[in-house]
């Protein structure tokens, strides 16, 4: 008896962790067989083009979920990214402004990581403020008007085509490589794990802890950097109000994957799966006509429900 | 002297009110299991910190092999050989049983080596007898598994010292079965194991010797076939001439709470008993017995989810502590600190807050009324604070305990459920609670007490139910009430 | 012993001496800046934000947190305004409003409270509510300002002259009172300073939770009202990024995160302060983004010091010496 019980549990846990993916497949398949433009070729390298982009900053925001926190201010460093790698290409050229942006990332992220890993304020307020701070630098740097290049190199990299897929999804592949093996294979990226698991216990265990927590905040800000570099390569311009929802979609996308907001589990692989879900539901939605205030509406949603999901999940698995 | 792989000499360890190690001498052979026994509050937690390195003794010197010994913290204790198996396992859930074992200590450089890290710890199991897949989530293991992960991390410290801490309070007896030959393995690698337990039976199934303590001290130690199981208990408990317990003259009559069948998840199971108007019910049991699972459930904390519960003849539904508190029922919690008090707040508004519509007119709080109630209980209870307006966390653990009772005498409900509520309290302010208890059920009022100090609960209760395992074992009334007995329903 | 309570004052009033300076230092600069007029204007400005940062402030006591007002204050502006339009009496019309302030705060508490409200979760839940908020209040006008045809009477009263103030004032006031001195204000200081303690204590933790979430609501709307009162319009998307100002507000006032203590009145003068800072910036002719930037580090300051303030009392506070620490 008590085993047929134990059964039925794992079986409804189960169902509750992968319900996203099925939900996906027979989105999936509804689609392809309702609407034409949806199963074409264009349309497969738009999603995987498009995904790309938000999916190099989600790999960085499912290691800060990892270790046991989460990054509001990712969504600014992005627009604030696309702002000064325009201003500085038309500057500087593109190297140079290749490595200012990035850097420039990564000290964002430095100081965020900085204050909450050591300072140890919570990560929330900390990425809050730095998220209104940072858009309004972006904004008084550009006086809200966005900016452009016609820089000749940018337009060749933008113009590098594999078959329709751009340099972004490769530099996405470059990435996910680097990190999943960071994260098996390293001192830094188990500790990482061994943090967000449970602090204490990992700190008894001599694991800098601190230097974790504020390492995984400085990715995350040259990750969203790169990003945003990326989606310059794309459009060829900056505006500070760019990628205003990439945090909240890096988060879904790396709870959908399964990463529980918990920390200490979950991996850079999974979170594909997330990015896969919610690229494939919103390309969709255009598709079907779906206004972009419902949109907006549906993805408030679909965040709210899986944030709910993980947290009744995790708390089963404590029972 | 020779053949002491651990020397304790006269540590002395005390807090703010309390002795907790008085003059502790312990010296412990290579080799051996060494068993330790004593009840909740006897000191054996205490010592084991100290040696374990997470407290300085005060005074005393501890040895390892001969050469004195100085601790600065859990890890320097490790790798010097002294490993520590806690209740709450140091284990991280999410990760790997070979990770744990290693947790930290990823030897070369910043890349791991898969393969070594699971060839070294398959092997550390394989010492044990135990053929684990070592890539396993500990998350997913049993309480009996986690726990053979412990002892296998304590191996690859090397350890010449494992202490294990109640090691079989969570384990079934099918599981016990199992894990006795492992410390016979141990033994077989010149590991010696200091192992506590309340234990008898098992201290006099697997130990070598055994030394039992009382009061922050060892009161006693012997080679476990040179003493019976009576003598142990005898040192164990034996202060009941030093004790006074004002006299119950309180004939408890009518039945006001009554339980049916309730149960809960795998914590409780089956539970019936009823409690009369006036009576002081005693609950024993060993830690983790499901007392205060029983508790929680009456009083809504934690739901049953299954039973009947009847009060005053009406049954009724608690599903929620304030539904709880409507039905009369309050709860003295077991953990003061953590959900008994509310340290930024003052001394008054921690007393008040269980009946605020005591102290109100119309909607408004009045100060004078608040105030009369803090300087009542201030006074009745002795507690001790510059005054009733002082934030709680600068009053000393005794009379915070104090406050916390003083809240739940204010409420004024009819059935008081006290969860070890001398705890902490030195021994002139444990009469004074005890008497409090008695006026309570003069009053009218039921309590049940449940509490690990065998004298205690025995003298207090006018009947005694002994719970083990989330069961109902027995109920003891009358000449029936003893140490023995109650041992002898616990331990089966 | 007195040069501790100095540094103990300025450890927890810091922000507002350092705001408290510049405002007097650009008094000095300009004569414009504090005169009565200047002054009640800025008062009437801040009061929007100062009766939505009042709800956030009982939240926040109550050991929670509202993310969702911004969007609730822009829901509400559209309802009433539609509704006005449409010809509904404009009593009704504010009622309407308000109600769904009221809804949205009964969903945000529910939702937490099934998540037993763990604190990353429950914020990024009513993070994930500003959105969802955010777009219903886009569906009606497709984003677009709704004109409001208005005629005198009772809501276009809400939001002239002195009205505007004296809501936002009367709020707190009654609110503070509220906090200080009724049960249901006590039992707020120990849900936000101990969720367990509380529950303990024989408390309904859930009920009264839910009800902080079902006040902030209903204030955002309030203060949405209000707004689209002053405006005879409604903006879609008026409050965006509201939630920056008020929890600056709240932030700055001194009331902190964690919850369990605060103050409605030190709310009001965090408002009342930021809404000069602003004004007084504006004059100096500091535009809004580079304001925005202020508040940012503000936030960042103002916890920041609340955290070492709370952690050095702390230390002060062992009794236990242990080896590790």
């Amino acid at each position: 008896m008590k085993k047929l019980l134990k059964n039925k549990q794992a079986l409804v846990t189960a169902l509750i962790e992968n319900a996203v993916s099925v939900i996906l497949l027979i989105f999936v398949i509804f689609m392809i067989f309702t609407k034409r433009s949806f199963s074409t070729w264009d349309n497969i390298v738009n999603i995987i083009n498009e995904s790309s982009i938000y999916g190099i900053a989600a790999c960085a925001m499912t290691i800060v979920i990892i270790s046991g926190e989460f990054d509001l201010s990712a969504s600014s460093v992005f627009g604030w990214s696309t702002v000064l790698f325009v201003l500085t290409i038309n500057a500087f050229g593109i190297v140079a402004a290749f490595f200012i942006t990035i850097a420039c990332g990564a000290l964002f992220g430095a100081f965020n990581g900085i204050l909450v890993a050591k300072v140890r304020m919570p990560a929330f307020v900390v990425t809050l403020g730095t998220m209104i701070a940072i858009k309004g630098l972006a904004y008084v740097v550009t006086n809200a008007q966005p900016v452009n290049t016609t820089n000749e190199t940018l337009k060749a990299i933008g113009d590098i085509s594999v078959a329709g897929i751009s340099i972004i999804p490769m530099v996405y592949l470059a990435m996910l490589v680097l990190f999943i093996w960071f994260l098996k294979h390293t001192r830094f990226g188990r500790n990482i794990y061994a943090t967000g698991g449970n602090y204490e216990v990992a700190r008894l265990s001599g694991i800098n802890v601190a230097f974790s927590k504020f390492i995984v905040f400085t990715i995350l800000g040259a990750a969203a950097a790169l990003a945003g570099i990326m989606y310059g390569v794309r459009i060829k311009a900056g505006w500070a109000p760019y990628g205003q929802d990439l945090s909240l979609y890096c988060i879904a996308a790396t709870i959908i994957g399964g990463t529980s907001l918990l920390g200490g589990t979950g991996g850079v692989h999974k979170t594909i799966i997330g990015i896969l879900v919610l690229a494939v539901l919103f390309n969709a939605l255009t598709l079907l006509g779906v206004s972009g205030s419902m949109q907006k509406f549906i993805r408030g949603l679909v965040l709210i429900t899986v944030i709910m999901l993980d947290s009744i999940v995790a708390r089963r698995q404590k029972e | 002297m020779g053949t002491h792989v651990l020397d304790m000499k006269h540590i002395t360890k005390t807090f703010p009110g309390v002795v907790a190690l008085d003059d502790v001498s312990l010296a412990v052979e290579k080799g051996a299991v060494h068993g330790l026994i004593g009840e909740n509050g006897a000191g054996k937690s205490t010592l084991m910190k100290v040696l374990n390195g997470v407290y300085k003794a005060d005074h005393g010197q501890l040895y390892l092999e001969g050469a004195p010994l100085e601790l600065h913290g859990v890890r320097d204790a490790q790798e010097k050989g002294i490993s520590t198996i806690f209740q709450e396992f140091n284990l991280i859930n999410s990760l790997s049983i070979a990770e744990n074992i290693f947790l930290g200590r990823f030897q070369g450089g910043n890349l791991i080596d898969w393969k070594d890290i699971h060839t070294k710890a398959t092997n550390l199991l394989d010492r044990l007898g135990l053929h684990f897949d070592v890539t396993r989530i500990v998350g997913k293991l049993s309480t009996a598994e986690k726990q053979l992960v412990e002892i296998a991390k304590a191996l690859s410290f090397d350890a010449k010292i494992i202490v294990m801490d109640e090691p079989t309070s969570s384990l079934t007896s099918r599981e016990i079965e199992l894990f006795f030959p492992i410390i016979g393995k141990l033994r077989e690698s010149g590991i010696t194991t200091i192992y506590i337990s309340h234990k008898l039976e098992e201290i006099f199934q697997i130990c070598d010797k055994v030394s039992i303590m009382r009061d922050g001290k060892i009161v006693g130690e012997s080679p476990v076939d040179e003493i019976t199981r009576d003598q142990v208990i005898e040192l164990m408990v034996g202060r009941s001439l030093e004790m006074e317990y004002p006299k119950r003259t309180v004939e408890p009559d009518g039945v006001v709470l009554s339980v049916q069948s309730l149960g809960r998840g795998n914590k409780l199971h089956d539970i019936s008993f009823e409690l009369r108007k006036g009576e002081i019910l005693g609950i024993a049991g060993l830690v983790g017995a499901g007392r205060t699972e029983l508790a929680e459930a009456l009083f809504g904390a934690d739901p049953a989810d299954s039973g009947e519960i009847t009060i005053k003849g009406k049954k009724v539904a608690i599903h929620s502590t304030s539904q709880g508190k409507e039905n009369s029922i309050g709860m003295l919690t077991e953990d003061r600190k953590e959900t008994g008090l509310v340290l930024d707040m003052s001394v008054t508004k921690n007393i008040t807050i269980t009946k605020l519509e005591e102290v109100k007119k119309g909607i408004v709080l009045r100060n004078k009324a608040e105030a009369q109630v803090a300087d009542h209980f201030v006074d009745a209870l002795n507690i001790k604070t510059p005054s009733i307006n002082q934030a709680l966390y600068n009053l000393s653990g005794g009379n915070q305990q104090k406050v916390v009772l003083a809240k739940w005498l204010f409420s004024d409900v009819d059935i008081l459920i006290l969860d070890e509520p001398t705890r902490g309290i030195d021994i002139g302010a444990k009469y004074e609670i005890y008497c409090l208890m008695n006026s309570l059920t003069e009053q009218g009022k039921s309590i049940i007490m449940i509490s690990s100090e065998l004298p205690e609960v025995l003298h207090m209760s006018d009947r005694l139910l002994v719970m083990h395992k989330g069961m109902i074992k027995g109920e003891l009334v009358g000449k029936d009430m003893s140490a023995d007995n109650v041992m002898k329903l616990v331990i089966e | 012993m007195d040069r501790k309570r100095v540094l103990d004052i300025i450890r927890s009033n810091g922000i507002l001496i350092v705001i408290l300076l510049l405002i007097i230092v650009t008094g000095i600069f300009e004569s414009n800046f504090l005169t009565v007029n200047n002054l009640l204007n800025v008062l009437r400005q801040v009061s929007v934000v100062g009766i939505v940062a009042c709800g956030m402030t009982f939240c926040i006591i109550g050991g929670a947190f509202d993310l969702s007002v911004g969007s609730v204050v822009s829901l509400a502006g559209v309802i009433t305004i539609l509704n006005i339009n449409a010809g509904t009496n404009e009593y009704l019309a504010i009622l309407y409003g308000l109600l769904a302030g009221i809804a949205i705060g009964i969903v945000n508490g529910v939702l937490i409270s099934i998540i037993h409200g763990r604190t990353s979760e429950a914020f990024i839940v009513t993070y994930g509510m500003q959105v969802v908020v955010a777009s219903i209040a886009l569906f009606p006008s497709n984003g677009l300002f709704i004109s409001g045809r208005v005629s005198e009477g009772f809501f276009k009263s809400m939001g002239q002259g002195v009205m505007p103030i004296i809501i936002f004032l009367g709020l707190a006031t009654i609110m503070q009172f509220v906090l200080t001195k009724t049960p249901y204000g006590r039992r707020m200081c120990f849900i936000g300073s101990n969720m367990d303690v509380a529950k303990m204590s024989g408390i309904n933790v859930i009920a009264n939770r839910v009800s902080y979430f079902v006040i902030s609501g209903v204030l955002a709307s309030l203060g949405g009202i209000v707004l689209c009162s002053r405006v005879t319009s409604s903006n879609p998307t008026a409050g965006l990024n509201y939630e920056m100002d008020v929890i600056a507000a709240v932030v700055v006032g001194g009331t902190q995160l964690s919850g369990g203590s605060g103050s409605v009145y030190r709310t009001v003068i965090g408002a009342v302060i930021i809404g000069i800072m602003s004004n007084a910036l504006n004059i100096l002719g500091i535009t809004a983004y580079h304001q925005q930037i202020v508040k940012g580090m503000l936030i960042l300051l103002a916890v920041g010091m609340d955290i070492v303030n709370k952690r050095m009392k702390m230390r002060e506070m062992t009794h236990e010496k242990v080896v590790e620490e």
